[in-house]
């Protein structure tokens, strides 16, 4: 217990905690640091993908041969639309060289691969994000809960001292109050981070998933020429 | 994600360094010492009761009445005023405009006084002058022993007598003089107003007094000039005025067993109505009482029972306990409380 009129600056409030209320103090700070590591990643990360995207889907209109982009591709291990490009060419390229007999079966084959790709990518992008909805919706009570046992532990130490001088009271709860405080200076950047994060990784998400609507619509339309050629040319035989 | 980790850990470093140093121990409360008794006992007296003073005055200030502008002047005076006499009637701010008429002396200068007829101016004297003599030599009888003194011939002006410049009067060295009147002692007896009045202004004259003229004139206006009409006490006071009202109360309320007295006093001249139902006849009568405690005025009823015999037995109770006791016996001092009293006369009370 704080004698009355002890310090109560930040870290001396910190010193004079319990040994519960100052584990809470640290495992929110500590936590604190994570959630900022979480988005400032994921916003510089967000930041890349973007540029990325714009990058490939420039490339991929420019009228330059699929299969020359697929080469280039493939060798270095593409990721976002790159990686759902790569995944259905594959699957293309597989079905031809073995001489695929209906074009319905590749067409599916060809969509099932791009929707695996995509969650694959969209769980890279949302990764960690569920770390930033915890902080927020549980920092607080954490926060709580250090308080609770500080106020309960200075409230017994008051019984102790058999006075009720509120400068005898303050210290105790100032020091409880405080995990309240880091529990919400934990939890505020949380919650506000990853509201702006889902809703980016939410508009990222889309654009993938109308690039692999496009793709699988110019694939189909590859598969139904080549049928069309092959019946051809059978009938011509 | 490095990048993130050493960022968020290098912000947090730097945000708690700063709290450290910034947020430092609050500056802490100027708490007076407070006096630990958070009950206190309070009669009804101490609030009903109420000092003479000022109403717009300081809670916290000295107990005492408003100040006056003069200093104390009657020792045995009661009302708070600037007047020289004590007056019952309370002093007004405003004065009604009076209509003064003023008798004044004509001043000195501008009476018509004729002026001195303008004193003949004083003719030189002029010496006479031998005028020599032609006409009355004879030149056939050459008597040179017989000259003729010349006459002098006098001037017109010369015949006027030359008027010196100022009255010449030689007062004579010893002249008897009348002794000088002592003045009249002042009589000490009884004080007049007007020596009351003089009696200050006498003490604070060190100076010569004024010429007699003047003097007289101040004290036919001060004398006519008598307009501030109004009332006011004479009891003097130079303190700051205290929260109050205009007069005291204090004490005036009657204390319990003097209401339980007066109580009995009216209840043992009381003949309560005998009819049936006569619980619920309850009679509310008012009366004033002069200072010696006899009737001013005959008793009234303020709330009627309905029922006519009772009202007059409650009326009548009134003016027989004043005949019987020779007035009501209540204390003097707290006049102000009982000057007005309302009996609630009530049956059933005795019915019980």
């Amino acid at each position: 217990m704080a004698a009355p009129g002890a310090e109560l600056s930040l870290w001396a409030l910190f010193m004079q905690a319990g040994f519960v209320v100052k584990l809470v103090m640290i495992g929110l700070l500590a936590a604190s640091v994570w959630s900022w590591a979480v988005m400032i990643d994921k916003t510089l990360a967000y930041g890349r993908m973007r540029r990325a995207f714009n990058k490939f889907e420039d490339t991929f209109w420019s009228g330059q041969s699929l299969e020359e982009l697929y080469r280039a591709l493939a060798e270095k291990k593409a990721s976002g639309m790159g990686a759902l490009f790569v995944a259905a060419m594959r699957e293309w390229k597989k079905s031809f060289e073995r001489g695929a007999k209906s074009p319905i079966s590749l067409q599916t084959r060809i969509d099932r691969a791009m929707d695996v790709a995509l969650a694959r990518e969209m769980e890279a992008i949302e990764g960690r994000l569920g770390f930033l909805a915890s902080v927020g919706s549980a920092a607080p009570f954490i926060g709580l809960f250090g308080t609770v046992v500080g106020i309960m532990t200075s409230f017994q130490a008051i019984a102790g001292s058999e006075s009720t001088n509120l400068a005898v009271v303050a210290p105790g709860i100032a020091e409880a109050l405080l995990a309240t405080a880091l529990g919400l200076v934990a939890a505020i950047p949380a919650v506000i981070g990853y509201n702006k994060l889902i809703a980016d990784a939410g508009k990222l998400g889309a654009r993938m998933e109308g690039f692999a609507d496009e793709f699988s619509a110019i694939l189909s339309r590859q598969i139904d020429e080549r049928m069309n050629t092959g019946g051809r040319a059978q009938a011509a035989q | 994600m490095r990048v993130g980790l050493v960022t968020s850990g290098v912000l947090h470093v730097v945000v708690l360094t700063w709290g450290m140093l910034s947020l430092s121990a609050p500056e802490s409360f100027d708490v007076d010492d407070v006096e630990s008794l958070p009950v206190e006992l309070v009669s009804l007296a101490e609030i009903t009761q109420v000092q003479k003073g000022a109403e717009d005055a300081r809670k916290d200030g000295p107990a005492a009445p408003l100040p006056t502008e003069k200093p104390p002047v009657d020792e045995d005076a009661v009302n708070l005023g600037d007047h020289e006499r004590d007056q019952a009637a309370p002093e007004t701010e405003e004065q009604k405009p009076v209509e003064v008429e003023q008798a004044v002396l004509p001043k000195p200068s501008e009476a018509p006084t004729p002026d001195p007829a303008p004193r003949p101016e004083p003719v030189e004297e002029v010496a006479p002058e031998p005028e020599p003599d032609t006409t009355t030599e004879v030149a056939a009888l050459p008597e040179p022993r017989q000259t003729v003194e010349p006459d002098p011939v006098p001037d017109v002006a010369q015949e006027a007598e030359p008027l010196p410049a100022e009255p010449q009067t030689r007062v004579p060295d010893q002249v008897p003089v009348p002794a000088i009147r002592p003045e009249r002692p002042q009589a000490q007896t009884a004080k007049t107003d007007e020596r009351r009045e003089s009696e200050p202004q006498r003490q604070a004259q060190s100076t010569p007094p004024a010429p007699d003229n003047k003097s007289e004139e101040d004290e036919v206006a001060a004398l006519l000039n008598q307009e501030k009409a109004s009332g006011g006490g004479a009891q003097r006071t130079n303190q700051q005025a205290s929260l109050g009202g205009q007069r005291n109360t204090g004490g005036s309320e009657l204390t319990q067993s003097e209401m339980d007295a007066l109580r009995n006093q009216i209840q043992a001249c009381w003949s309560p109505p005998s009819a049936l139902g006569a619980e619920d006849l309850k009679v509310s009568v008012r009366f004033r009482l002069d200072r010696s405690g006899m009737l001013e005025g005959r008793p009234t009823v303020t709330v009627s029972s309905g029922n006519r015999a009772a009202d007059e037995s409650a009326r009548r109770a009134i003016l027989i306990c004043e005949q019987r006791n020779q007035g009501y016996r209540l204390p003097a001092e707290k006049y102000d409380a009982w000057q007005d009293v309302v009996v609630n006369f009530d049956p059933s009370e005795i019915y019980r």
